[in-house]
């Protein structure tokens, strides 16, 4: 039994319930999956003001301030805008597959959520292929932008989801060559034994170059600037989010905006020592300050420093072109990725590392 | 404008193409067509096999509109042309409406009045360059450059604000010198002095931060290649042409106003594509600022002869009189050269105005430039040109 579905046993039994295992877990499946989806949405919903924030701040504005202290609510009435809005569907779209992609967006990328580690017992799905199982939900994500592209009936949509099916193979490679190689010293699927694996070296040090391609590709596979191709409004409008409008889009730009953090999530716990404080052991300061929370707390702040990184990369950099893009993914970043792979296994192998 | 063949399409080296094509409407509402133009694309899936502009969504007859209302009236519109820069169509339009009446020779413009336009049309030209420099960055999908461009734009159009009133359609220049003198703020030219001191460090802040940038070499170096043959065979002008390597500009080769007494260079570079347009528009910029610290200077310094405005010829009354057969003045608009060809036959309307828009001419080339290249190319193309729709199609 999972640490959550224990705590819900043992809250029933105070109240005098005696339940059974089966009982327990199945209400800690449905209580996990609404808490990963509310974090999700609550990321997203709070990343977008504060990209607008950093955004402004990069561009000597002072961003949204009205709603709220300091524009804090801004995104709730973006919310309750979006949400009031007509639902429009084109006249001659592809049903099945203009509905289907919004979902698929949405669910794939909250499930992928599940095995993060947000500190040692904070972890909804506690698989022992939990690096694995981010992966496959995250490579059904591109899924959805080509149904987009083909649902919505519109050239500038197609193209959109055309160019996500052609960027998707080109990272999904040098990407997993990346993560393999992090396996391949820790021995383990495991995003907890990834974790504790770092302890005292974070992987960021022995794996500098996947480090920065990991970086590179995640930009893709989300699907942000400067590699946002499948989007790149300044030539497709809005690719493949042109024809959704109201909340469809609303859960797109979410979703896109989570996409924020969980690069920074992935990275510091493929990376940067994931819960764990930067030297060793938690700093004993924070400990008395924070308690059990400690833990939690690195692994957000961490997070939130690359999601800046990212934010400024954003707003720093001009869109590459789909071929430029394309032959830095296969020329590039693959024979590289693939060349660490294999540094990786001679150094682990005659015992250098891991 | 050249017409595609969108029902027997060709590639563009005459072949028949192998694969279907797709024929896609980009615009007239489109976020990188800078306005309501409308391009309608061959593709051979990102390639852009031909493109054929289509014109006139923001068609508002001004041309025909001048000749019922009075030439002094026609100024305003001059401004809703290109409103980007409209302290230069107000250039044009005084300059062939004075030359209609006697001409440079007639001393109908003080030598103050003359600084002050070239004051006004070099601030103008800053503030061009800047929004030009903002959005095509823009096009590119890097969004931070507008604002770093908006910044400086602001100051500058603060200043403009305190010269005439107004922001963006100014309304400024009048047959025999302008609206107003400079304000009576004394504090007024040492301000511009200031920032004029400060902006040739802007322009190197913007240059540090984009030269550098490994995917904006990328994205422009050969992008949107324009040859010397084709830029003179085509009546390109302006930065687009100084950027195939022609020193050509109105301000050296035809010089108006007081251009002759200025102190400045003609940027050219050869590399012909949208990097060497972005290099052209910077110096152009230094060129600017150089030019308005020498026209301050002059402003300040010496007590420059005459009032802002003839009034011999501020109440229009003379136009009735005077104002007959054909005049044609050209100046060195940011876009390009603007010419203006103004017919009066002695009533206090024009019987016909035309305007030579730089951005209509410039844009013709577009086919060119993109045929062969990806759709994000043909997007920075069209940025590079520097259109802007109210000057297309007046």
């Amino acid at each position: 039994m999972d640490p959550l579905a224990t705590f819900i046993a043992g809250l029933l039994a105070s109240l005098g319930l005696k339940v059974p295992d089966w009982v327990a877990m199945g209400l800690s499946w449905v209580i996990g999956s609404v808490i990963v989806f509310t974090i999700v949405l609550a990321i997203g919903g709070v990343f977008t003001y504060a990209f607008r924030k950093i955004f402004a701040r990069m561009g000597h504005r002072p961003g949204p301030n009205r709603v709220g202290p300091g524009g804090i609510l801004q995104f709730l009435a973006d919310g309750a805008k979006l949400i009031s809005k007509e639902d429009i569907r084109p006249a001659k779209a592809d049903r099945m597959a203009w509905t289907a992609a919004v979902y698929v967006s949405v669910v794939f990328t909250v499930m992928a959520w599940a095995p993060l580690p947000w500190s040692e017992q904070a972890i909804f799905t506690n698989a022992g292929a939990g690096v694995l199982l981010i992966l496959a939900m995250g490579a059904i994500a591109p899924l959805a932008e080509m149904l987009a592209g083909w649902g919505s009936n519109n050239k500038y949509s197609l193209f959109g989801g055309v160019r996500a099916a052609a960027l998707d193979v080109s990272y999904e490679i040098p990407m997993l060559f990346c993560v393999a190689s992090i396996v391949l010293m820790v021995g383990s699927l495991d995003t907890n034994a990834i974790v504790r694996g770092q302890h005292g070296v974070w992987f960021v040090l022995p794996q500098i170059i996947g480090f920065v391609i990991f970086f590179i590709t995640a930009l893709a596979k989300a699907g942000l600037a400067p590699t946002d191709l499948a989007e790149s409004e300044s030539e497709l409008v809005s690719g493949f989010v042109t024809e959704y409008s109201g909340m469809r889009f609303g859960f797109l730009f979410v979703v896109l905006f989570s996409q924020a953090f969980f690069i920074g999530a992935m990275m510091t716990m493929l990376y940067l020592g994931g819960w764990q404080a930067p030297f060793g052991d938690q700093l004993p300061i924070l400990n008395t300050f924070a308690g059990p929370f400690t833990a939690p707390l690195w692994f957000v702040l961490k997070c939130g420093l690359l999601s800046f990184v990212v934010f400024w990369v954003w707003v720093s950099l001009p869109r590459v072109r789909v071929d430029q893009y394309l032959a830095t993914a296969w020329k590039v970043m693959l024979p590289l990725s693939i060349a660490n792979f294999v540094l990786t296994a001679v150094l682990v192998k005659t015992g250098v590392l891991g | 404008m050249a017409k595609v063949d969108f029902a027997n399409p060709r590639m563009p080296d005459g072949r028949a193409p192998t694969s279907q094509l797709m024929t896609l409407n980009m615009g007239p509402q489109h976020p990188s067509t800078h306005g309501v133009l409308r391009l309608k694309l061959l593709l051979d899936g990102e390639i852009v096999v031909d493109v054929e502009p289509v014109i006139g969504y923001l068609h508002r007859g001004s041309e025909k509109l001048a000749e019922n209302m009075h030439w002094v009236k026609f100024i305003p519109l001059t401004d809703r042309m290109d409103y980007v820069s409209a302290m230069h169509n107000n250039h044009g339009y005084v300059l062939a409406v004075e030359k209609l009446l006697g001409g440079p020779e007639q001393n109908i413009v003080s030598e103050r009045a003359e600084h002050i336009r070239v004051f006004a049309a070099e601030l103008s030209r800053l503030c061009n360059h800047l929004f030009w420099m903002g959005t095509f960055m823009l096009d590119l999908g890097a969004i931070t450059p507008l604002f770093y461009a908006l910044r400086e734009r602001e100051t500058i159009l603060g200043f403009l604000e305190e010269l005439c009133g107004a922001r963006l359609t100014f309304n400024y220049f009048r047959f025999g010198g302008v609206k107003y003198d400079l304000p009576d703020d004394p504090t007024y030219l040492p301000r511009i002095k200031e920032f004029l001191a400060k902006m040739p460090g802007h322009i190197a802040e913007y240059q540090k931060q984009l030269r550098q940038n490994d995917i904006l070499v990328a994205r422009l170096t050969g992008t949107g290649p324009l040859s010397r043959e084709q830029a003179l065979e085509w009546g390109i002008t302006g930065p687009m042409l100084r950027a195939t390597g022609v020193a050509h500009d109105l301000r050296k080769v035809a010089p108006y106003s007081v251009y002759k007494s200025l102190n400045f260079e003609v940027p050219t570079t050869t590399q012909s594509d949208c990097y060497g347009r972005l290099h052209v528009r910077w110096a152009e910029m230094v060129e600017s600022v150089k030019i308005l610290n020498q026209v301050v200077d002059r402003l300040a310094n010496r007590n420059l002869e005459g009032i802002h405005l003839n009034p011999d010829y501020a109440g229009g009354k003379i136009l009735r009189v005077k104002a007959k057969g054909e005049a044609y003045a050209r100046i060195e608009h940011p876009k390009g050269e603007y010419g203006c060809h103004v017919i009066g036959d002695g009533k206090q309307n024009p019987s016909r105005v035309h305007v030579r828009a730089p951005s209509f001419a410039n844009l013709q080339v577009i086919p060119l430039m993109a045929r062969g290249q990806k759709i994000a190319d043909l997007v920075a193309s069209l940025g590079s040109i520097d259109i802007v729709l109210g000057d297309v199609d007046r």
